[in-house]
């Protein structure tokens, strides 16, 4: 579903993504794990299309992206949910989400793509009528990736769900992401918390210094020396 | 970032609240309490609306269509500024391509609709390419870009003496109907940017837009076209502000690039009233330019030249003071009072 050949990305004349290449298939849930600044988040910007690239080609479902704005990427069913709190912290939960499912491929099951995610995510039907600002760490992230998924995507990228969560909610977070997975929506995940994301996910990528430098099933990698000693601290 | 935390603080006494049978009785008397107020501000806005029309006095007809004139320019601003969150200090060049638009046309014999509907049109459409331009640039670069595109088409009308006439300008007869004519038409205009206002707020664009201002980033992830939801917010923007041009023109009877292209005549009050009264709420432009259409005459009296003087320090203090105008004032404070948590902020 998407095909990422040899991506160069960066800010300026900073080259952060160094020809990076990967895949995920439809309806796949796919690990990018690595290191605080392994250029993960510049990977998925630039797949998002909020960084221009340097080099390479990014295609989805058969399509180049070349250039394409975000928000035709969206309308492709390319869906991204940004790191840290990315919610509009004053308009409330309701229209935070509203605004999600207005995407043209939404649009007309809107009222049930409403109501999906209000199940999945129980809290945020609770608190509807709230100021998203008003939401704790972990509420905001929800509303976030609820945001992604009521645009219909067929791949949705996030960014970092787990980073400054406490555990529990971590693993809230993580239970719901096990349940978008099966509709039929492909995952492309990038974490700092390997062993989650690898958990989760049937395969995976391990990024440093903007390469790939392993890659493979979520098995092999936990089991890996290098990734044992690197990121799980065993 | 700031706001963010002041909305952090205000949640946890929406809900705590009072217990359930309290807040049943305090909510209907708020409600009851707001209705009469709304009525209330109802009554003495229509009454100032038709105090002018019928006084016998020019200076009053003179002092409110000048009133509704920077109400309809900081409704307009707001569009942008405020929805949008791009603070614009260009809608100069709006207003003085509608200026030229009406004078041109009246001059070359069109009708006073023909000449209006140019004026709008060309507010509209210069707005593209500025938009276009300028919305690369995020912030303080964005400011400084609105600035000189205002400035360079000021540049243009001035060297452009084959049409403009150049420095000498463009003088008009006088309106037929006098002053009481302008603030007729004034409050027409002001009605159509309201109008404008409010239904853009409700409409998908208004969303857009606030998510836009809010993180721009977080609003294109969402699918959220930045550059076109900009431009048409300009573009409404910058015909609302053609508009006023025209009625500047007509008002006046007379324009040069000096007087219509003005940053602190035109630019900033524009901004001003907006951000006093509360940009990105429905009334705050209107009761925003209120406060500076008062201050300008005060100080126009006092200070004469020195009126920019008058502007520049309240645009300080309320940027300082109240950063979210009056009307994100009483909103807070309606919140803070138990309020609806999801009630309209600006």
């Amino acid at each position: 579903m998407l095909e990422v050949e040899l991506l160069r990305a960066g800010y300026g004349p900073v080259e952060v993504v160094c020809g990076v290449s990967l895949r995920v298939g439809t309806g796949e849930t796919v690990a990018l794990v690595g290191s605080n600044g392994a250029g993960k988040s510049t990977l998925l910007r630039a797949v998002a299309g909020l960084v221009p690239l340097i080099g390479g080609t990014i295609s989805f479902e058969g399509q180049r992206l070349d250039g394409l704005p975000p928000h035709r990427r969206l309308e492709m069913g390319l869906g991204y949910v940004p790191e840290g709190h990315p919610v509009f912290p004053f308009m409330t939960v309701q229209e935070n989400l509203e605004l999600g499912a207005m995407a043209p491929r939404a649009r007309a099951h809107r009222r049930r793509n409403l109501d999906r995610v209000m199940e999945l995510f129980p809290v945020l039907g609770r608190r509807r009528r709230a100021l998203a600002g008003t939401l704790s760490g972990g509420e905001q992230r929800m509303l976030a990736i609820a945001r992604g998924l009521v645009g219909e995507p067929r791949l949705l990228l996030l960014d970092e769900p787990s980073f400054g969560l406490a555990p529990l909610v971590l693993a809230r977070i993580y239970r719901c992401l096990a349940e978008v997975g099966p509709s039929g929506v492909g995952l492309l995940l990038a974490e700092q918390h390997v062993a989650r994301a690898l958990s989760l996910a049937r395969r995976g990528y391990v990024l440093s210094q903007g390469r790939v430098v392993l890659e493979g099933g979520s098995e092999e990698l936990l089991g890996h020396p290098q990734v044992r000693r690197a990121y799980l601290g065993l | 970032m700031g706001e963010r935390e002041r909305g952090v603080g205000a949640h946890p006494a929406a809900r705590r609240g009072p217990p359930p049978w309290t807040a049943m009785t305090g909510r209907r008397a708020g409600a009851l309490a707001s209705k009469a107020l709304g009525a209330a501000g109802l009554a003495l806005g229509a009454a100032l609306a038709v105090l002018p029309l019928v006084s016998p006095s020019p200076y009053l007809s003179h002092l409110f269509a000048t009133f509704w004139l920077w109400a309809a320019m900081s409704q307009a601003w707001n569009l942008v500024g405020g929805y949008a969150g791009q603070f614009s200090l260009g809608h100069a060049a709006f207003f003085g391509a509608g200026a030229y638009a009406a004078a041109l046309a009246w001059t070359n014999g069109l009708g006073a609709a023909a000449g209006t509907a140019l004026a709008g049109l060309a507010g509209a459409v210069l707005a593209l390419p500025v938009g276009w331009l300028c919305f690369r640039l995020r912030g303080a670069y964005f400011v400084l870009s609105t600035l000189a595109a205002a400035e360079v088409v000021r540049l243009c009308a001035l060297n452009l003496r084959g049409i403009t006439g150049g420095a000498v300008g463009i003088l008009l007869p006088p309106l037929s109907g006098g002053q009481r004519a302008a603030c007729a038409l004034g409050l027409a205009l002001f009605g159509l940017a309201t109008l404008t206002s409010a239904l853009v707020r409700g409409a998908r664009l208004g969303y857009r837009l606030r998510a836009l201002r809010e993180d721009e980033d977080a609003a294109e992830a969402a699918g959220v076209p930045a550059l076109k939801s900009k431009l048409w917010a300009l573009s409404l923007s910058g015909g609302l502000c053609g508009l006023a041009g025209a009625l500047f023109c007509a008002q006046t009877s007379y324009i040069d690039p000096g007087s219509v292209f003005s940053l602190a005549d035109v630019s900033i009050p524009a901004a001003l009233g907006a951000l006093l009264g509360g940009w990105g709420a429905l009334w705050g432009p209107p009761a925003g330019a209120g406060g500076v259409v008062l201050v300008a005459e005060a100080m126009r009296v006092l200070l004469g030249r020195a009126h920019g003087l008058a502007y520049g320090l309240l645009l300080v203090l309320t940027v300082l003071l109240v950063p979210q105008g009056f009307c994100g004032l009483l909103a807070a404070r309606r919140r803070a009072a138990g309020g609806e948590a999801g009630a309209g902020r600006p």
